[in-house]
């Protein structure tokens, strides 16, 4: 699995999206559902999931589906 | 049983009279881990020997001014032990300087060191703590962040912050059963106080009401205490450890 398919699970799982395609303009603006507590919650996963610590920029970047990605490039 | 038994704990200011007898301490009582915090290599290397349980103490260097390195230490720990149970912001500096006479550079070390490396240390870790769901964060503040001193308006206001700092994050993080206190001493016999002149020194002893400084070992006690479970359902407080100091 590479590392947008791992982000996708967790994209998925995290803001429930039982299989449904992924909105990949989606961002916090945008979501509902994203909403602070949820944040780290998402935060979490992708650290989990990578073994990475996020810097605290990182977290206040992560506004959006794509900022994710370009962050996980950024550490693996 | 001991009071932090198989604890993984993080210590800043290990080189430093308080900060290495807070690590002591806690390999006395059964700590599983001590990761004693340095700036500069070597330090703690020269109180270890000797030490009970030394092969406990992990001595680390990093600069508490460095976000970098901060979470380098966090994300380190967290990949060997797994957790973090326990941090103790020690690392500190002082200057003393009169109002008209105060260094800029000086102030901005302090806050730098005092203020921005705890907060910043504390935010990582807390991020840890978070998924454990339980953790106890103690901040070492001073009797003059809360009653002042003359010739440490500074400093003062450092460990004045680090107070308001423990307070707020305490209610912040309570929700995640995260615990943070602060332990505030009084004046205390460490090489921090070499500076002070005899006549100074005199005058504050004066004002304590046990007629002695703290010693390091009194301060790590009470670390010990809310470190341990035996604090459990304490939080946001601000510990007084001064002899009955009189300001």
């Amino acid at each position: 699995m590479n590392n947008k398919e791992r982000y996708d699970r967790i994209v998925n799982e995290i803001f429930e999206l039982n299989g449904m395609p992924i909105n990949e303009s989606m961002t916090r603006g945008n979501t509902e559902k994203w909403n602070s507590l949820l944040h780290l919650t998402f935060v979490t996963a992708i650290e989990d999931e990578f073994e990475i610590m996020l810097d605290t920029q990182d977290i206040l970047n992560l506004t959006s589906y794509s900022a994710g990605l370009e962050i996980i490039d950024k550490y693996c | 049983m001991n009071m932090l038994d198989s604890k993984v704990c993080i210590v800043t200011g290990a080189g430093g009279g308080i900060g290495s007898s807070i690590c002591q301490a806690f390999v006395s009582e059964g700590a599983g881990a001590v990761i004693a915090v340095e700036h500069q290599r070597g330090t703690v290397d020269q109180w270890k020997v000797g030490c009970r349980n030394m092969n406990h103490i992990f001595p680390y260097t990093a600069n508490i001014e460095n976000e970098q390195e901060i979470k380098d230490l966090v994300h380190n720990v967290k990949k060997k032990y797994g957790k973090i149970d326990v941090l103790v912001n020690a690392a500190g500096i002082e200057y003393n300087e009169q109002i008209g006479m105060i260094n800029h550079s000086h102030i901005e070390r302090m806050f730098s060191v005092n203020v921005f490396g705890l907060i910043e240390l504390l935010q990582y870790t807390a991020r840890v703590m978070m998924r454990q769901k339980e953790g106890s964060i103690i901040n070492i503040a001073s009797v003059v962040g809360i009653y002042g001193n003359p010739g440490q308006s500074v400093y003062s206001a450092t460990k004045g912050a680090v107070i308001s700092l423990t307070k707020s994050a305490s209610k912040e993080l309570a929700h995640s059963k995260i615990r943070v206190n602060a332990i505030a001493p009084g004046l205390t016999d460490t090489k921090m106080i070499q500076n002070i002149s005899k006549e100074i020194l005199d005058s504050r002893i004066n004002k304590i009401g046990f007629e002695r400084m703290a010693s390091p070992e009194d301060i790590a006690d009470a670390v010990v205490f809310l470190a341990s479970d035996k604090a459990k359902f304490i939080t946001g407080q601000i510990l007084g450890v001064d002899g009955g100091t009189i300001m």
